[in-house]
């Protein structure tokens, strides 16, 4: 990557910025190792950590996992809203757009009423449908007879997730109120509380190679922004560069949401605030997502575990934050309501 | 010699069963040029650009750039030759003009290429010279209509191209926009680029055109040097309506009443 050119930020402040939250990304990591309930609720002091046998399993096997899951969930969803956004020219979508994250919860709620509570079943259940529900958008959106090709997605989006959504609702009519319903409801709301390293592991080649399709495109997502004719007679392939990126963003959200469940409004918030810290300049715009991301996904889950004695769903604190700040940037953006 | 843009009995509808909005249209552009499409609004004067950029496909017959169909050219190729200004750009983000120009550049770049230190210089040069130059820095939203319309002129001539597409390109602009990109255009010719415009205003085509094109129910009504073309009985019947031409110290202007 070059050197951020001196015309907007100048070359050493935008770099010097993500350099910064970068560094706070990994204080952010390291303290997170380093508060829960054990041994009182609180923070291990570090040099217990090289006495404490108990602490370093703690730290190292129940701990990493689950942070480092919280920050591949945040920067996954925050690149997949920042690809989704782009390439919809529309800065109000996020990666539950076109069906992912409905899909991904009916696949979810059918594999815990059909097997009951495998896990690696409900995962699998959820990535499926997640791509069922951009498959399903994608076709329905080349049948369609009228608008361009974004509208044309948009609207099979609804009516997939509209689909979804009430595929929902009958499965959590039928399930049994007891054993079934609760479990749905907890993977509805999102938490990382079943998090071990097998799950990290089954998620992060995944998420690695999808954030990293994203990382390196990231400018051609300004050229995606434009109209398709436009991007085409600039040697564009919009058609494919779509198709890729996006299946890049469902990629890296189906297989965080398959085992963190929903975690909704990380996805729409965080690129608006890396657009707003950075301009909208996908070359700076998309590793700031990356970046905040990752330090927002962190914090919550940090918040879910450790604020109260029993589990926060972090969906919930997500949503409460991601909508407060939604609020914010809303009342303060001039130029959003402005758009054709 | 081989004309640069060739449309060979192109004929192209929009959706099967409906009217084509062109009908075995045929059409050479020579390098060197500037020709306007003349036309009243909806005859398919934008259809024709993007035919000409391969964006979209004759349903029959062929358009050539120099003497090849244009599915014979890579993709970026295709940007490195032609560049195109379009009517009306959606500017979803908050752009600072230099990024927007800088897109321009993604013809000569690789795949994953992010554009350098020559990017930029190109890209300030245009923006320079379409007058932009103390903006570079300032995001698209806060442009006003004449503003943003040379910044689309500024990222086309950042393509480089040796055909320069211009949809309409003065129909936002006030007389003192419209002037300098008038000027900004004749620049151009003279230094080479060939230029080939719609326009719904014949005044535009006869300030900037070496040659017109009269378009009327999706066929050419009428082609060839402007002096031969730009007559008060081809723009009547062009329009429907009754014009006169009048000449003043070598230029021209449509009367109407």
């Amino acid at each position: 990557m070059g050197a951020r050119p001196a015309w907007s930020w100048g070359a050493a402040p935008a770099t010097r910025k993500l350099v910064v939250i970068a560094v706070l990304l990994g204080v952010a990591v390291a303290i997170s190792l380093l508060i829960g309930r054990y041994p009182s609720p609180g923070i291990i002091a570090p040099d217990r950590l090289a006495t404490d046998d108990l602490a370093q399993r703690i730290v190292f096997n129940l701990r990493l996992p689950r942070v480092l899951t919280a920050l591949a969930l945040g920067m996954s969803l925050s690149a997949a809203g920042a690809v989704f956004q782009q390439v919809f020219a529309n800065p109000l979508v996020d990666p539950g757009f076109l069906g992912v994250s409905q899909g991904a919860a009916f696949g979810a709620s059918l594999a815990i009423i059909c097997w009951g509570s495998t896990v690696w079943l409900v995962q699998a259940s959820a990535a499926l449908f997640a791509f069922a529900g951009l498959g399903f958008s994608y076709l329905l959106a080349r049948r369609a007879q009228f608008g361009g090709s974004v509208l044309r997605l948009v609207f099979a989006g609804i009516a997939v997730s509209a689909l979804f959504s009430a595929g929902v609702g009958g499965l959590k009519y039928m399930a049994d109120p007891m054993s079934q319903l609760p479990e749905i409801t907890f993977w509805l709301l999102g938490g990382l509380a079943s998090i071990t390293w097998p799950q990290f592991w089954s998620i992060a080649p995944v998420v690695f190679v999808s954030l990293f399709i994203v990382y390196r495109m990231r400018w051609r997502l300004n050229l995606l922004s434009l109209d398709d004719s436009t991007a085409f007679s600039m040697g564009a392939s919009p058609g494919r560069e779509r198709a890729l990126l996006l299946s890049a963003a469902v990629a890296a959200t189906a297989a965080v949401v398959s085992v963190c469940g929903m975690v909704g409004w990380v996805g729409l918030i965080v690129p608006h605030i890396a657009r707003r810290l950075f301009g909208a300049d996908a070359r700076y715009a998309v590793p700031a997502a990356l970046l905040i991301g990752g330090l927002f996904g962190v914090l919550c889950d940090d918040v879910a575990r450790t604020l109260l004695a029993g589990e926060i769903p972090i969906g919930i604190l997500t949503s409460l934050i991601g909508a407060l700040f939604f609020v914010v940037i809303f009342m303060t953006y001039g130029h959003v309501g402005e758009q054709r | 010699m081989t004309p640069l843009l060739t449309f060979d009995e192109v004929t192209f509808g929009y959706g099967s069963g409906t009217r084509p909005v062109l009908q075995r249209l045929s059409l050479d552009i020579e390098s060197g040029t500037a020709t306007a499409i003349l036309g009243p609004n909806g005859v398919g004067k934008s259809t024709l650009l993007h035919l000409a950029l391969g964006w979209l496909r004759a349903q029959s017959g062929r358009v050539l750039l120099d003497g090849r169909p244009l599915d014979a050219y890579p993709r970026r190729r295709l940007g490195q030759s032609m560049a195109l200004v379009p009517q009306v750009e959606r500017t979803p983000f908050d752009y600072t003009v230099l990024d927007y120009v800088l897109l321009a550049r993604a013809p000569y770049l690789a795949p994953l290429a992010m554009p350098g230190a020559d990017d930029e210089r190109i890209a300030r040069e245009v923006i320079d010279e379409v007058g932009l130059g103390q903006l570079s820095r300032r995001t698209i939203t806060t442009l006003s209509g004449g503003e943003r319309q040379n910044v689309l002129v500024a990222r086309a001539l950042a393509q480089q191209p040796r055909l320069l597409l211009m949809d309409e390109p003065t129909s936002h602009l006030d007389l003192a926009h419209k002037v300098r990109l008038v000027h900004l255009v004749r620049d151009r010719l003279a230094r080479g680029m060939t230029v080939l415009l719609t326009t719904h205003e014949p005044d535009v085509a006869a300030a900037i055109a070496t040659h017109l094109v009269l378009m009327r129910d999706g066929q050419v009504c009428g082609s060839g040097p402007l002096a031969d073309v730009f007559t008060a009985d081809n723009l009547s019947a062009t329009y429907g309506v009754p014009v006169q031409i009048a000449r003043i110290d070598g230029r021209q202007a449509v009367l109407w009443t």
